[in-house]
């Protein structure tokens, strides 16, 4: 099996959440006609505004939620994958157990041999630098070290699929670091299979090789990330510049279409010029050079992630979706 | 070793870990049970004029210990499973166990088995306290244990119904108290002296063929041979309350993945 393979392969999965009670709320599509192909052996992210059915999505590929219609397959296996899953954050292990006993517990209830999840144990809770809390009850431990032992859990018994429903959620910044080091570490090491749901587009943008932007419980767009970054990349330039020159200066630029940035430092102004194509740079230069400007800054502004979601999304990453 | 043998394995180490993490716990539980049971003998006591039968303190000592068991059965068939979808461990215990109906079973006995040794003691303290001793022979072991075995297991059935309610709905804990208070009514009624067809319609309900035939085999003279036919019919029941509640179970389950409320609460 080639490591490109097809991992997941989705097609036409729709899921309406109906009434349970007559008098509750009206039917929600959570997902409605989402295809979608995730291939082996890499991280995959699937974004979305809150309410875009990211949650419903990885929870059916869990076999947690039964979808109304549409198809689940895992071609890269040929059969349902072993699983690996933090769906809850912290709140997906026994608080009242130490680490080593909820190890223990979901390694052989999952079926992991003895031996091995003894192995595991050491070299997980090593890796994950909570080996010195491995007898502590879970509640004792910070909101990190629990996020830590929930992604360890659901390590345990080496899965082929790993999904991960905001893994780094409600984390301070090292250990939000250390969970994204990790997953990547493993992901390339063991040629995990990996998805994961997040609001936060820096952790996709770090992590994830290909995203999928869901938007009313569809996919908006599904690529690799440098190839949306370049699709949405635009030849606009920030150029800082003395701000006594620009009275003088802007009388010259009327064939640019530019616009002044809030003042950040004083003295000077940043001007973003959006010139439509990487030609445009010339007349620019040639504008500002005629003026003898002393340039304290000239370059091309990159697209982030968020940038994209929102111009997919038409949405901030934990606006109201739907 | 079997992966259900490992599960079971992995459930009381789990559970006695817990308990003995927490004895404070486990303590004020078994004493709450004892003065509850205290208080109950003190009102019987007052209403029959400070004389209580022996034949109506076996039955006080053999209610309360079944509906110890009773609320025992509901608490791991039901309301544990409301907790778990409030911590959030539901859908992980969902996601790995071979199944989630078979690992409730385990649980079951278990936490039944763990139980039963409270309830042994409980019912020795309560014993010692009253001066009623309850007429069990060595002989008599077997059957009782038999006896407790099915009616729990019955029980079981009921709160796999519970059980079932409680992943589609969560918040039932009303309707289990409302059962709880039920069957501890059961626990104590004596459906023989009701008149017409009403005692082998009412026999068939959770708890009571069950404690009738304890106090007929706690009592000096009581013997199996003239209960095979009640052993019959309440092995019959419980077949019945375990086949039925197994089904019940496995329907709301498959509704509540359906329905996407495994795991919310």
């Amino acid at each position: 099996m080639s490591a490109m393979a097809e991992a997941v392969r989705i097609t036409g999965l729709t899921k309406t959440y109906r009434r349970m009670v007559p008098w509750s709320q009206q039917p929600v599509h959570a997902v409605a006609g989402l295809d979608l192909s995730i291939p082996r052996g890499e991280i995959f992210g699937l974004l979305g505004p809150n309410g875009a059915g990211k949650t419903t999505t990885i929870k059916m590929l869990a076999g947690l939620i039964t979808p109304d219609s549409g198809e689940i397959a895992f071609p890269a296996w040929g059969r349902r994958p072993a699983l690996g899953a933090v769906l809850e954050g912290s709140r997906n292990l026994y608080w009242r157990l130490s680490p080593w006993e909820n190890i223990r517990y979901f390694g052989e209830v999952k079926g992991v041999p003895w031996r091995q999840l003894r192995r595991q144990a050491d070299e997980l809770l090593e890796l994950f630098d909570i080996a010195d809390k491995r007898h502590r009850p879970a509640q004792t431990l910070s909101r990190g070290q629990q996020q830590k032992l929930a992604v360890v859990l659901a390590f345990l018994g080496n899965p082929d699929l790993l999904l991960l429903d905001e893994p780094t959620l409600g984390l301070d910044v090292a250990s939000s670091l250390t969970i994204q080091r990790l997953l990547m570490e493993l992901c390339r090491e063991r040629g995990l299979t990996i998805v994961v749901t997040t609001h936060q587009m820096d952790v996709a943008e770090a992590i994830c090789r290909r995203v999928g932007i869901m938007r009313e419980g569809t996919v908006a767009a599904c690529a690799p990330v440098d190839e949306l970054l370049d699709l949405f990349r635009r030849q606009d330039y920030m150029v800082r510049l003395p701000a006594g020159l620009w009275p003088t200066l802007e009388g010259e630029l009327d064939g640019f279409a530019y616009e002044v940035m809030p003042e950040e430092r004083p003295g000077q102004v940043v001007v973003r010029f959006k010139l439509g194509s990487a030609q445009g740079v010339y007349p620019l230069v040639g504008v500002l050079s005629r003026h003898n400007v002393e340039l304290h800054d000239f370059h091309q502004e990159q697209p982030t992630l968020e940038d994209v979601f929102l111009s997919i999304t038409g949405t901030a990453p934990r606006g109201e979706g739907r | 070793m079997t992966r259900w043998l490992k599960i079971a394995r992995a459930e009381f180490l789990r559970d006695i870990t817990t308990a003995l993490r927490y004895p404070v716990e486990l303590f004020t539980g078994v004493f709450i049970l004892y003065i509850l049971f205290m208080g109950l003998y003190t009102g019987a006591r007052m209403l029959a004029g400070r004389q209580v039968l022996q034949g109506d303190m076996d039955a006080l000592i053999i209610g309360y210990t079944m509906w110890f068991f009773a609320v025992l059965a509901i608490n791991t068939m039901s309301t544990d499973i409301e907790s778990e979808a409030r911590q959030g461990t539901l859908e992980q215990v969902c996601l790995h166990a071979p199944n989630y109906l078979g690992l409730l079973w385990v649980r079951a006995v278990i936490q039944l088995a763990m139980g039963a040794g409270m309830v042994v003691f409980l019912s020795v303290l309560i014993q010692l306290t009253t001066r009623h001793f309850l007429h069990i022979t060595w002989s008599m072991v077997p059957a009782l244990i038999i006896v407790v075995a099915l009616s729990v297991i019955e029980l079981c059935g009921v709160g796999l119904i519970l059980g079932g309610l409680s992943l589609l709905f969560k918040r039932i804990g009303q309707l289990s108290s409302v059962v709880q208070f039920g069957l501890f009514f059961l626990a104590y009624t004596q459906v023989n002296t009701l008149p017409g067809s009403w005692p082998q319609v009412l026999s068939h309900l959770p708890l009571v063929r069950g404690v009738a035939l304890l106090r007929h085999l706690c009592t000096p003279g009581g013997s199996t041979t003239q209960a095979t036919g009640d052993l019959l019919l309440l092995l019959l029941d419980t077949v019945a309350y375990a086949a039925v509640g197994s089904l019940a179970f496995a329907l709301a389950e498959r509704a509540a993945r359906r329905a996407g409320t495994l795991s919310h609460y």
